[in-house]
């Protein structure tokens, strides 16, 4: 055993020591220093208790309603042959990679041009907004990790209960959901998490009335200067979050199965199977579509606003400017995590762990458990008192951005060195060659697949964050999720269009992308 | 796609590095400015008037020297200079107002200073902001009502226009406010309901403060600035009465003759009430450009800058002497009003203002929600949950 194995591993502890283990230590220190008196004063504040209730009720019903339509859908996905089956899985996988953002204004101008006027009352900007938002940004997980795990099944189970005389209800019962348990409940918890941390739709829909934990926070300390009051709710949601994803990591571990002989799909297509996938793709996809028609529509104003410099105040910089600020933050974030992820893998090559299960907790699931206006909010607390904060203030919104990219990264590159079969490194290892030959001959060839899935998901998630960046910006360095927001209700309809369907558009080829080279594991 | 065409893609990188600078340039964002400025976005914009090259012109600094950086409001500008206060970028703080100064002394944001001319500043001003110059005053403002008088629908007498009507549904479901939190002019209508109504026992008008917030959060629209709140007057057709300046009504008659629009202020036996906002430009403490800084201030509250005022800012300015253009005719005569400021005294918003943006939260959300917080619904899907966990801990 070589300590200086550890070496490896240097520049990524250096990274979350300094941007994320310094940070949330001052913001402990400010939570626990306010007192025992201060902290229940806080948690049991009328206005923390609703909140609190709504974060958790929110988060519930999203669950629900993005099981109810992802469990049929995932089932159908993986019993039947559907028309235009590889088209739909990608349809039915995309939204949830569009940015909140992109989500948010294309249901608000769906439900104000639509909706409302048939339903006189409605308004988007209430509870049933916000879930209705969240089911829609959640459908797409539930589908593609429960189709996984139905696609498990044994076909001996299926033909020993029907030849018992086991009904379809009775072995799906029975079978079928058993099977899928592990995977329904890893994807349950995942939704949850992503709700219960909600940010960019709360804030804009929920306005005062409704906030989750996440906005509160951030109207605490960046609206009314209560920086302690911000760091016990800081601490009381990320206390949350670290039992959720520790019960996650628990379940997902156990829903791998090795099942040889799994479940057939009937030879024929199925219409029904086909027009109810589609139909719940439609409605994942509605946002989405309602921002492109929209620009499509208003095609001359478009363009002549896109190129007019009269937003550059409110922007702080030029509409061309947001968008290759958006990608360059993009490249690095995702470089920066496919560096920092495989430092992990060499790391475990050296030490010959089989898996880099130990340097999870540690690793990833802190920062996994931690919101974006949480560390955007911890990393004002600390770097913001150095002089250069403003001027360097885009190294702290790429590691912002980092942190909330790196499980999703080291996910995919770590599973990838899973795949490497360790008998051929027991082999090497009686040979004479060095093991950076190993590493760059052996290796990588199996991680060049999950190094590429985790660049492009890493740019994914950097070009639609908006909670940290929203939290550190400053000056020119504006991205197209923060533009949307700014132009969102009152200068310019025209733009915050544009700028989502600029974002859809590069989604959609990160997604092709992501297809050719690999496929895109929606959970962690 | 093969692997190798993947590769292309991280040419990608030099490209964006090259161009993204590049197109800053363009935006004429100087690298090493003369002098920085913190304001919000809508400072002199509406029709606009470029205060930052005229300062350069006046002062003779080559185009670019100052470099502005507009915020969404004036929480944003004071949180970013707290965040900096030990090492700042910004030298002068343009837009903090008589209520959020008191935020600005306690964090120890800003630095007194007596700008040349400060003697022809309107008598009063300087003591309701700071009477040790922390800020100097360059506008103010009366926060009233303002409504679009072919769209209002409902009985209003603006001589006698009292702020219980404003609770009738047929009322309330036309306005639209703006969240105090976040809006200086919403902070300024709290503050006017603060002094008129008070808490039950004191105040002018019965009743309480609070109740009318939680009143008026039944069908009162919300907005988080005033830029978003003019939008929905003019984009929703039942919406027509926002929360503004007695002074807005000129910006229709000035711009294209149109005096279809009203202000209106709350009248108490007679007396027009209104809350008076004054904004002030502050040097910040440490400034790195602090003799620039006094140049520019002193300029700030010059004629040149001034007569901009009343048609670029809509609202009026602080120095002496400069008569409002004929076109502000329609808007009510600032001398008939009687500041509802000397009800609230600096030392009370000082100490009360958290709680009361606190009991404000409390009472705009207590309204509707609290019979639709969807808390049994909930409990109901809470309860849809459990039979799956336990059914797991079986497996």
């Amino acid at each position: 055993m070589k300590h200086s194995h550890y070496a490896i591993l240097l520049p990524f502890l250096a990274f979350l020591g300094i941007f994320f283990y310094w940070p949330m230590t001052k913001i402990l220190t400010i939570a626990f220093s306010a007192g025992p008196e201060q902290i229940l004063a806080v948690i049991s504040n009328p206005l923390t208790t609703r909140f609190f209730r709504f974060t958790l009720g929110q988060s519930i019903l999203t669950v629900v309603g993005a099981t109810l339509l992802g469990l049929p859908t995932g089932y159908l996905l993986s019993r039947h042959r559907l028309f235009g089956d590889k088209f739909i899985r990608a349809a039915l996988t995309v939204p949830f990679l569009f940015p909140p953002l992109v989500l948010l204004l294309g249901f608000v101008l769906v439900s104000e041009n639509f909706i409302s006027p048939i339903f006189n009352t409605y308004s988007p900007f209430s509870y049933s907004g916000i879930v209705i938002a969240h089911i829609l940004y959640n459908v797409s997980l539930i589908t593609r990790i429960t189709e996984s795990g139905f696609a498990g099944e044994s076909q001996g189970l299926h033909d020993l209960a029907r030849t018992m005389g086991s009904g379809t209800w009775s072995r799906f019962r029975d079978i079928s959901l058993p099977q899928v348990k592990p995977a329904l409940i890893s994807g349950l918890l995942l939704v949850f998490l992503f709700s219960f941390n909600s940010f960019a739709i709360v804030l804009i829909l929920g306005e005062v009335r409704l906030q989750t934990l996440e906005v509160m926070i951030y109207a605490q300390s960046r609206l009314r200067f209560n920086i302690e009051t911000a760091a016990i709710l800081a601490i009381l949601q990320l206390s949350i979050n670290l039992v959720v994803i520790a019960v996650y990591t628990r379940t997902s571990r156990s829903t791998s199965s090795l099942e040889l002989n799994t479940l057939q799909k009937p030879p024929t297509k199925s219409l029904y199977a086909t027009l109810f996938t589609y139909v719940i793709a439609l409605l994942t996809w509605i946002p989405a579509m309602a921002v492109i028609y929209y620009v499509i529509n208003q095609q001359s104003i478009s363009l002549a606003e896109f190129f007019s410099s009269d937003y550059n105040r409110y922007l702080g910089t030029s509409s061309l400017r947001v968008i290759l600020n958006t990608l360059f933050i993009g490249f690095i974030v995702a470089i920066t995590a496919v560096l920092l992820s495989l430092s992990i893998v060499v790391f475990s090559y050296l030490r010959r762990e089989e898996s880099v299960d130990r340097l999870l907790i540690p690793l990833i699931l802190l920062p996994m458990g931690t919101s974006a206006v949480t560390t955007g909010f911890a990393l004002l607390q600390t770097h913001g008192q150095f002089s250069v904060f403003s001027k360097i203030v885009l190294v702290y919104i790429i590691a912002a951005q980092l942190l909330i990219a790196i499980p999703f990264a080291t996910r995919a590159v770590s599973s990838s060195w899973e795949n490497v079969p360790k008998e051929i490194l027991q082999v090497t290892d009686t040979m004479d060659v060095s093991q950076v030959d190993v590493l760059r001959n052996v290796i990588f060839p199996y991680l060049r697949t999950g190094i590429f899935v985790a660049f492009l998901f890493s740019l994914a998630i950097s070009i639609g964050e908006f909670g940290a960046t929203f939290y550190l910006i400053r000056g020119e360095w504006t991205t197209l999720s923060l533009a949307i927001e700014r132009l969102f209700t009152s200068r310019s309809t025209v733009l915050p269009n544009m700028y989502a369907s600029f974002l859809v558009l590069f989604t959609l080829l990160l997604f092709w992308i992501i297809e050719r080279v690999g496929t895109l594991e929606l959970k962690l | 796609m093969r692997f190798y065409q993947l590769r292309r893609l991280w040419l990608l990188i030099p490209l964006l590095l090259i161009l993204t600078p590049m197109s800053s340039a363009s935006i004429s964002v100087d690298q090493s400015p003369s002098l920085v400025i913190y304001t919000y976005d809508s400072l002199l914009a509406d029709p606009g008037y470029a205060f930052d090259r005229a300062f350069e012109v006046y002062a003779g600094l080559p185009n670019g020297s100052v470099q502005v950086n507009y915020l969404s409001d004036t929480g944003t500008i004071l949180s970013r200079a707290i965040a900096e206060k030990n090492n700042p970028v910004a030298d002068i703080l343009i837009g903090i107002d008589n209520v959020l100064v008191h935020q600005a002394r306690e964090e120890n944001i800003l630095t007194p200073y007596i700008p040349d001319g400060a003697e022809q500043l309107i008598d009063g001003l300087v003591d309701d902001l700071a009477s040790d110059y922390l800020l100097t005053p360059y506008d103010y403002g009366v926060i009233a009502l303002w409504y679009l008088n072919q769209e209002f629908e409902g009985d209003l007498d603006t001589e006698e226009f009292s702020l219980d009507q404003l609770l009738t549904e047929e009322f309330r479901s036309q306005l639209i406010v703006q969240d105090p939190r976040l809006s200086s002019p919403g902070l300024g209508f709290l503050l006017t309901s603060i002094a008129l109504y008070g808490d039950d026992s004191d105040g002018i008008l019965e009743g309480n403060w609070q109740d009318f917030w939680r009143s008026l959060s039944q069908e009162t629209a919300i907005t988080s600035s005033w830029g978003d709140a003019i939008t929905r007057l003019y984009a929703e057709e039942d919406r027509t009465m926002m929360v503004s300046y007695t002074s807005s009504p000129a910006y229709g008659n000035c711009l294209w003759e149109d005096d279809t629009t009203t202000a209106v202020l709350p009248t108490v036996d007679g007396v027009q009430y209104g809350w008076q906002q004054i904004e002030g430009i502050g040097l910040v403490n440490n400034a790195p450009h602090t003799d620039l800084a006094m140049d520019f201030i002193d300029w700030f509250i010059s004629e040149e800058l001034q007569e901009q005022i009343h048609l670029n800012q809509w609202v009026y300015p602080a120095r002496d002497g400069i008569s409002a253009p004929d076109c502000y005719n329609t808007s009510i005569d600032p001398s008939t009003i009687t500041p509802l400021n000397s009800l609230l005294s600096p030392d009370t918003v000082e100490q009360q203002l958290d709680m009361w943006l606190t009991d404000w939260e409390v009472s705009w959300i207590e309204g509707p929600v609290s019979s639709n917080d969807g808390l049994p619904i909930n409990w109901i899907a809470a309860l849809l949950l459990i039979p799956i966990l336990r059914r797991r801990n079986k497996v």
